[in-house]
Order: structure tokens, then C-alpha cells, then sequence
């Protein structure tokens, strides 16, 4: 099983956790990310996201689907929000299971790095402390 | 490639920096342009599109492409500026 999406409401964790239910796997592996009050010295109100939904959902379903056939893992999901998000809320969910704790551990970790360099989302800061919002290059994310 | 004297009409979708600067997000747009290299810096000349065609990556019909790839009237045509998910 394989599967990438966007969404415009909040990602429920539980009901994707419950998708990698499976007697042959001893591992399951989930990566979550946040909306965070800063960068770069900046204190962040809010974030934007963007995205361009043909073409990500197809980039993103690749990225999946190449990490099933590159690691010995039996599913992943990654599910992705777009629009407004406050801090605390979560952008991102990765899920991987597999056999053994390996494999899943290093699919999670390709799965969210790819995404951030190959799917076309962008993410819009909005500052605290500035009205000058701005758009974000993964060349600058940590 | 040289331009071509015949006119195609395609789809543009622009997305974040870009359709800030265009004040748009669609645009039904009649180009000269053969490849979509041609077509960026006609709109590059226009908009003022601030990012380098090393950092933008072309989509035809929502699909990545390069940029030499030909133009065909009616495609849908986007330039990716540097993506920043998750």
C-alpha cells in the first residue's frame, strides 16, 4: 500500500495509524511536522501553503511509490496540508512499516526529505514582528 | 531555436513568487515561443520573475518537462519556483 494526498483540514493521526495494521510487520515508523514560532530569528505567527495539486500528487505519489521499491518496507503514507496553519499545527505526517525497524527508520527518513525538495508545495511565513511575509526556498530550510 | 511567426495560445498557472508578481494565478497567454526556455524569458522580460532558470523547474500539462521541450498550442504550461513543503 501506497499512498501521497493533500489536505485542507486538520491531519487525523489516528485514523492513519490504523491503516498499517499488519502481522507481518514488526515496525512502524511516523514522522510528524509542525508548524514552529520561528526561523532564522524570526518570531512566525502563521504559515501558507501552496501547492500546485496536479503535479504534487503526482510527484508525491512517486516519492512513495520509489521508496516502496527501494526499501524493504510494506507501506507508506505521507499526507500533506495545504492553506492556513497556526503553530503547533501539523503540516506533515509520514507512515512507514516494514519487517524490521532498519528499513523503516531510513524510508520515513527518504520519504520526508524528498518530499521537501521535490513536491511543488510552498510555504509563506508570516512574522510577529514584520508585515513583510515571505515565501520560503528548501535551499534555506534546516 | 528561433521564434516561430506563428502564434500558439497556451494556459499558464502561476504559483506563489510567481503569481505575486503577476497578479494572477491563470493566464490564457498567445506566445511566438517554440520551447518553454523561450517562453520563461519572455515572461521573465514582462513580470520580472526574480528567480535564475537554474532554480525554476517548467511543467507541461502537469507534468515536469525540459526546457527545451517544444510548445504545442493549447498546453497548460507552469514554471516551478523553488518548492518548501513540510
Amino acid at each position: 500500500m501506497y499512498h501521497f494526498d493533500l489536505v485542507e483540514d486538520q491531519i487525523d493521526r489516528q485514523t492513519l495509524v490504523e491503516k498499517f495494521s499488519d502481522p507481518t510487520c514488526g515496525a512502524f515508523v511516523s514522522f510528524e511536522g509542525w508548524v514552529r514560532n520561528h526561523h532564522q530569528n524570526s518570531k512566525v505567527s502563521y504559515l501558507f501553503y501552496e501547492s500546485y495539486p496536479e503535479l504534487a500528487i503526482a510527484e508525491g505519489l512517486s516519492v512513495v511509490k520509489k521508496t516502496i521499491d527501494d526499501y524493504k518496507i510494506n507501506s507508506a503514507i505521507c499526507i500533506h496540508r495545504i492553506g492556513s496553519l497556526q503553530i503547533g499545527d501539523m503540516a506533515v505526517w509520514v507512515g512507514v512499516n516494514a519487517a524490521h525497524r532498519d528499513a523503516a527508520f531510513q524510508a520515513c527518513r527518504f520519504i520526508i526529505d524528498d518530499i521537501k525538495i521535490r513536491v511543488p508545495i510552498w510555504k509563506k511565513e508570516f512574522y510577529l514582528d514584520s508585515d513583510d511575509a515571505k515565501w520560503i526556498d528548501s535551499a534555506c530550510i534546516e | 531555436m528561433e521564434k516561430s511567426l506563428l502564434s500558439k495560445v497556451v494556459c499558464l498557472k502561476y504559483f506563489s513568487r510567481f503569481a505575486e508578481l503577476t497578479g494572477k494565478t491563470t493566464e490564457e497567454r498567445s506566445t511566438q515561443a517554440n520551447t518553454v526556455e523561450q517562453l520563461w524569458y519572455e515572461l521573465q522580460q514582462e513580470y520580472g520573475f526574480d528567480q535564475s532558470i537554474g532554480t525554476v523547474r517548467p511543467a507541461i500539462n502537469h507534468q515536469f518537462c525540459d526546457w527545451p521541450k517544444e510548445i504545442s498550442d493549447r498546453d497548460i504550461i507552469s514554471f516551478i519556483p523553488p518548492v518548501s513543503g513540510g
